[in-house]
């Protein structure tokens, strides 16, 4: 009965800490970034909409 | 007619009195905006929208119909995604979203759409671009091309003719006739 | 300006959606040249909590629309491949220092804003106040005119820029719009 409670436990935290870890990973990917040198710009007046 | 009524329709052949199918969902060509096809439980996935007699309140009836693969892309990701245009994400072109279809209304004649009822929005069918897993994209104007007949409001007299001309055209096989609006209707069928 | 602003931090994984109605995935960074205030493009990365980068990206040229719920593209075929919107060497937008002519380090970029017009183009920046400043803490938004010049490395701005600065982006565009009539009044 106590080996059943400690497995149970064991597994929600494992669970929680891969959550959080998946959670710090996404929010790492993506963010707002900008290069020095801009080569294939050619000006306004182009693209759709 | 509205497509939810539709969903679960046995689908009868009248020629044999036997029941071929029972509908899942509609499958929307965005571009011809119509429902050009049903996602069926059968021994196909598809009935092509042309090849159904009539689509009535209790059943849709077919006289020797065929139920076959999908062959146009819409019908493969229909079929494939499973896709029901009810309780779909409604999203405009300018990536604003709207809510979700709470049902579409449709010309049970040729399966035009009507209009989308969106949170307790009716937006014209003519403004329907494209169906797909995520949402229906709407546009905010009626689209430019292979529309001029449908997006503009029809007077009930003009209804009728269309639907007269649409029937005429159906008799006669005159192909590409669900995307033609009245006036080309009536040029098609001059001739 | 006609055009709608939206901060460049509120894009970051945003989803990106063809006018199929089809996902392509999130929008993963927003690379700009800072340099010639432009949008160079997105990165995107899978959708969904454990989603990672993808090879597609969506250079500037490729967006049909920018709303509040989706950047839309007009069809998958509009994706770029990784060398159309290259940020290998790209720097962190946020955090760049901000500099007075005279060399005072008065804040940090924190956010950039852009007009999501045809081409779309940075047109201010968020930049928080630093430690030696009294405001210190308190977030402004400066249209990009009211800078000297931007990099990577640094933002400098004039000694005048405070006189530009706006608290809210709903205003701003306003504020942007007299700052340039002021800009051409001064040019008579």
């Amino acid at each position: 009965m106590e080996a059943a409670l400690i497995i149970l436990i064991v597994v929600v935290v494992l669970a929680l800490v891969v959550a959080a870890l998946a959670f710090q990973r996404r929010r790492r990917s993506g963010s707002v970034v900008t290069v020095d040198e801009v080569e294939r710009r050619s000006g306004p007046g182009g693209g759709s909409a | 007619m509205r497509i939810t009524e539709l969903s679960g329709h046995p689908v009868l052949d009248i020629d044999t009195a036997k029941e071929i199918a029972t509908t899942k969902a509609v499958i929307i060509d965005a571009e011809a905006g119509r429902v050009s096809a049903f996602h069926v439980d059968g021994d196909a996935p598809v009935l092509s929208f042309d090849e159904v007699e009539s689509v009535g309140a209790d059943r849709i009836t077919v006289r020797g119909a065929q139920l076959h693969e999908p062959r146009s892309p819409a019908e493969q990701r229909a079929v494939q995604e499973g896709l029901d245009p009810i309780g779909s994400k409604v999203l405009t072109e300018q990536g604003v979203e709207w809510g979700t279809v709470d049902d579409v209304e449709i010309d049970p004649a040729d399966g035009r759409i009507v209009s989308l009822h969106v949170g307790g929005h009716d937006v014209p069918g003519g403004r329907l671009r494209g169906v797909g897993t995520y949402a229906l994209v709407v546009g905010v104007d009626a689209p430019s091309e292979g529309g001029s007949g449908r997006s503009r409001s029809e007077a009930p007299a003009d209804e009728r003719t269309r639907d007269e001309l649409y029937e005429e055209a159906r008799r006669r096989d005159i192909s590409g006739r669900s995307k033609m609006s009245k006036a080309e209707l009536a040029e098609a069928l001059r001739s | 300006m006609n055009d709608v602003l939206v901060k460049a931090t509120d894009l970051v994984g945003r989803p990106v959606v063809t006018l199929d109605g089809m996902q392509v995935g999130e929008v993963k960074d927003v690379v700009l040249g800072l340099g010639e205030a432009t949008l160079i493009g997105f990165t995107l990365r899978n959708p969904g909590f454990l989603g990672g980068p993808m090879k597609e990206t969506v250079p500037w040229r490729s967006i049909h629309a920018v709303g509040p719920d989706a950047v839309m593209i007009p069809s998958v075929d509009a994706t770029g491949d990784p060398e159309a919107v290259d940020d290998s060497d790209a720097h962190a937008a946020t955090e760049i220092p901000v500099v007075t002519d005279d060399g005072a380090e008065v804040g940090r970029v924190t956010d950039v804003v852009l007009a999501t017009g045809c081409p779309p183009e940075v047109v201010g920046f968020e930049i928080e106040a630093g430690e030696k400043m009294p405001s210190s803490g308190s977030r402004v938004l400066l249209p990009i005119e009211a800078m000297r010049a931007a990099s990577s490395e640094a933002v400098v701005v004039p000694p005048t820029a405070t006189d530009f600065v706006h608290d809210d982006l709903s205003g701003f565009g306003a504020a942007v719009d007299r700052f340039r009539a002021s800009l051409e009044g001064d040019e008579r």
